[in-house]
């Protein structure tokens, strides 16, 4: 299954960018994503007496209403072009890494909770770090990408390599 | 607009860019830390670029201002590191997921849900992790550009500068995905 994307990688980079630049001069803000995470997690369990929520209660309900957005702007655009589909497993998981299908669930979770952990440690994830931060060329940004991409590799290496194939 | 009307707007395009270009999918978030398909490395590499060209340029002529994030070094580096090992266990993204969701993937779903808990984890350790030497100091909101002391219209144009670079390294990759990586496609 070596279906073309619609958009290809240059024009989806080049429209991110003007996408950030819109938003930059609309809502004096760069993107960003992760912040959203602990602000639903602070709404559903607002017991947590805390510091983190004044500094992120701001972007955080702004990063809610991005990825709202995000995930409508994706069933639209799936939908439009016919590539929709509905599974609980990507078929690469099983076809191309050669994992088990109830593997992925445990490993959605275990990556989920590490990946949000690990932006909020360092203060962005691919949008607000790589991609807003590494287009204004910030120190921190393009540090913070390359030790995502070592972790990544490491991981990727230790977990995968062994079971690919093509 | 509101506030919430204007971003809300902004992810609808950003999530159909997303889908579009296949950059919410598993394969080629995995693809890429297995050097198999760089897509992402190759759509970031060109962002990063042309945002540079168009940030930097509107930011000389007085447009807007820039929102650099703080420099704290071991943070950054143990955050991204855990970032970067869940990235490639979960296959998605934190501004991923939800397009992932969207069109159809529920797993990413599981990671969504993990990730709020994982941010309910994190407010609960915030404030000794932020006084730890696990965060460590912080040096400032340095760009490139501060780091050797450039200001006006020098600043401007090796911003620039670089932008062009990170686009011609984007095609680079290009090609070295083609010539050694995946005779597939």
């Amino acid at each position: 299954m070596r279906d073309k994307p619609f958009l290809h990688w240059a024009v989806a980079g080049t429209l991110f960018a003007v996408i950030n630049l819109i938003t930059f001069i609309v809502a004096n803000r760069p993107i960003g994503a992760s912040t959203a995470f602990p602000y639903i997690g602070n709404v559903i369990f607002p017991v947590i007496e805390n510091e983190y929520w004044k500094e992120i209660k701001t972007s955080g309900s702004w990063e809610v209403w991005f990825l709202i957005g995000g995930f409508l702007g994706a069933i639209i655009s799936s939908t439009v072009t016919k590539t929709f589909r509905f599974t609980f497993t990507p078929v690469y998981w099983e076809k191309n890494l050669n994992m088990s299908t109830k593997s992925r669930i445990f490993f959605a979770f275990l990556g989920g909770f590490l990946l949000i952990f690990g932006a909020r440690m360092a203060g962005g994830c691919t949008s607000g770090h790589m991609f807003s931060g590494g287009m204004q060329l910030a120190v921190s940004s393009l540090w913070f990408a390359l030790f995502a991409f070592i972790g990544g590799l490491v991981v990727a290496n230790l977990i995968y390599r062994r079971r690919y194939r093509d | 607009m509101s506030t919430a009307l204007v971003a809300f707007l902004i992810g609808l395009g950003f999530g159909a860019i997303m889908q579009l270009a296949q950059l919410d999918r598993l394969a080629k978030v995995i693809g890429a830390f297995l050097l198999k398909d760089l897509t992402i490395p190759k759509a970031l590499l060109m962002a990063m670029g042309v945002g540079a060209i168009l940030i930097y340029t509107a930011e000389h002529f007085g447009l807007i201002h820039l929102h650099i994030k703080p420099f704290y070094p071991v943070g950054v580096a143990l955050g991204g590191l855990i970032f970067g090992a869940g990235m490639v266990i979960v296959g998605y993204c934190p501004g991923s997921m939800p397009e992932a969701v969207g069109e159809g993937r529920m797993d990413a779903l599981f990671g969504i849900i993990a990730g709020i808990i994982g941010g309910v984890v994190f407010t609960i350790i915030f404030p000794v992790y932020e006084s730890s030497f696990l965060h460590g100091a912080v040096i400032g909101k340095p760009t490139l550009s501060d780091l050797l002391g450039l200001k006006g219209t020098a600043k401007w144009l090796f911003s620039v500068s670089v932008g062009i670079i990170f686009i011609i390294l984007a095609f680079v990759l290009d090609k070295v995905e083609k010539k050694y990586l995946n005779r597939t496609h």
